[in-house]
């Protein structure tokens, strides 16, 4: 007896000392060197170094928006850095070339050890968390549906194009589980004075296009969950979609669910100004039955003569014989070919990231410069 | 005369990678290039030099047979007794560095850690014991083994480098050459066997 016991004490004994060494020498040998985080050359965060910063930046009740809880799988809180620190792989799967020269990072994946200059959107300072009501539910499609969402007690100052942060609980539907709260973006569909104090959004279940499996996406298994009525939890508006105002021709390309921030766009160029510049708008579905808000565009159409209103199906056009059965890159092609400048265009994008880099690919091709292609990633 | 043989012992004769084949897997995972070699080399030297004359002191005043009183044996707990103190050595090491020489753990940083597990660190912490070497020959033969080591892992990594350009039959690129260049290494070593 006394032979296992007097081993495992010393054991246990010799482990408990390494342990107090180990505490000792973290709390001796970890840096309580004080930096300060200047945040727009404006406010200044004071805080320790080698803490992370989404972290220190969430604590002052900045919503940089992030749906992956710090993971660096999300690529949302992006801000630039300056002086720019090395940038780890995980940041480089987000970011382009141009940006990580300019020292955008994501700020999940930093632990500044030094004074740092912070370069934070302005929309993220003007963002705010708020509850919310979900008024109306309306089946567009099968897999679309219109969420109709009323807010509580503020008001959301949006621009059209601009997305909210849906904050999604811990929950089970069916075998579908979530271990852990987060969020997920979602575009605004409506525009800001379609109907005051109510934002819409147009969300699809996402499907696997080969085999029509049912992808599980946390956030829309969710909200598909919610009835009318529900109560939720919404942080916004964030957004750099917005659109240019100028004369320029306008060309909106859009796919899928990416009709959202398209739609709002739309609709509010027209509430606010009939300005002559031609506006076109190619809407790429899957089928007949996913063509969403049709019957609004052909009457957009019909009234304002600088509109135009076009649509393809990827799939089948079985029901549709007037529409062709293409992907709607090549049918904005063909367009773009005959025009007389596709340079002189501005183009909107928004749709899954196959298309928008298939549609980007097409029009550098063109001659359109980059700069003129805005687009809303949601892939 | 006796310590210049043990340095020559720890880095050529017994080569804990070539001779003794310990702590291979780093030795095959980090040998792709020649800056990460040496990264990992340093992190070794470092680790394996300070832990082994630890474990020393503790084998020879917590675990021998008798150490503590006559009728206790303690030196089954050797295994599970070094590893934790290696362990713990590195993680002090990890802070140390970082605290004082943040470029230092930049540039060690992610290897750091891996050393822990490195057999290589505990297989000489255990020859020194078995050997009964004294505290200074510990410390001797534990940072020649060190270095023989990087020595070998900074020499595969080379020829590694070497061959990169080479026309290596294409089922034998990347880990199978390796193991062949190991094993010529290994053969090449062994000629240094009866020097001591």
């Amino acid at each position: 007896m006394l032979q296992i016991f007097i081993p495992t004490l010393i054991f246990t004994a010799f482990i408990a000392v390494l342990t107090t060494i180990l505490i000792f020498c973290y709390k001796l040998l970890s840096s309580q060197k004080k930096i300060t985080i200047t945040i727009n050359s404006d406010k200044k965060i004071k805080t320790i170094a080698d803490e992370n910063l989404l972290s220190v930046i969430q604590q002052e009740d900045i919503l940089l928006p992030s749906s992956c809880g710090g993971k660096g799988t999300c690529g949302l809180c992006q801000c630039q850095i300056s002086p720019a620190p090395n940038a780890l792989p995980t940041e480089k799967s987000f970011l382009q070339k141009k940006e990580l020269n300019k020292g955008v990072r994501l700020a999940c994946q930093q632990q500044p050890s030094n004074d740092i200059e912070l370069t934070i959107p302005a929309y993220v300072l003007n963002a705010k968390k708020m509850s919310a009501t979900i008024s109306k539910v309306t089946s567009l499609s099968a897999r679309i549906r219109e969420f109709t969402i009323r807010l509580n007690d503020k008001t959301l100052n949006y621009q059209p194009g601009d997305y909210i942060l849906i904050d999604i609980p811990k929950f089970q539907i069916g075998k579908f589980k979530n271990d852990e709260e987060t969020n997920r973006a979602y575009s605004i569909s409506s525009f800001p004075t379609e109907v005051i104090n109510e934002i819409k959004l147009t969300v699809t279940f996402a499907a696997s296009p080969d085999t029509n499996v049912l992808l599980d996406g946390i956030g829309t298994t969710w909200l598909f969950d919610q009835k009318e009525g529900s109560e939720i939890q919404i942080s916004g508006p964030f957004g750099e979609f917005h659109l240019q105002d100028n004369d320029k021709e306008k060309c909106f390309i859009g796919g899928g669910a990416g009709i959202a921030p398209l739609r709002s766009q739309i609709l509010h160029h027209f509430q606010q100004s009939q300005g002559s510049n031609k506006i076109t708008f190619w809407y790429g579905a899957r089928d007949a039955e996913s063509l969403v808000y049709e019957e609004e565009f052909r009457k957009l159409e019909k009234r304002y003569d600088n509109f135009e209103y076009f649509a393809s199906l990827s799939e089948s056009n079985e029901n549709r014989q007037d529409l062709t059965k293409s992907y709607i890159h090549t049918e904005t092609e063909k367009y773009l070919q005959n025009h007389p400048a596709p340079e002189d265009v501005e183009y909107y994008l928004c749709g899954p990231a196959p298309m928008i880099d298939a549609t980007t690919q097409m029009l550098i091709n063109l001659g359109v410069d980059e700069e003129s292609i805005y687009f809303d990633n949601f892939g | 005369m006796h310590y210049i043989e043990l340095i020559f012992q720890g880095i050529f004769g017994e080569n804990v990678v070539l001779a003794l084949f310990l702590g291979l897997c780093p030795f095959l995972a980090q040998s792709k290039r020649v800056d990460s070699a040496i990264g990992l080399s340093g992190a070794v030297i470092t680790v394996m030099s300070i832990a082994t004359p630890f474990n020393w002191l503790v084998w020879n005043f917590l675990l021998k047979p008798q150490a503590i009183s006559p009728e206790m044996d303690l030196s089954f707990m050797r295994f599970i007794v070094f590893i934790a103190t290696i362990a713990a050595l590195v993680h002090i090491l990890e802070k140390l560095i970082k605290r004082f020489s943040p470029p230092l753990y930049q540039q060690l940083g992610i290897y750091l850690p891996l050393i822990t597990v490195n057999c290589a660190v505990l297989g000489t912490s255990l020859f020194t014991v078995e050997r009964e070497h004294s505290f200074i020959e510990s410390a001797i033969f534990a940072t020649s083994s060190a270095i023989g080591w990087a020595v070998a892992c900074i020499i595969l990594a080379t020829v590694r480098h070497k061959i990169r350009a080479s026309n290596v039959p294409e089922n034998l690129r990347g880990a199978g050459i390796a193991f062949i260049l190991t094993g010529l290494m290994a053969m090449a070593f062994s000629a240094f066997n009866g020097l001591v």
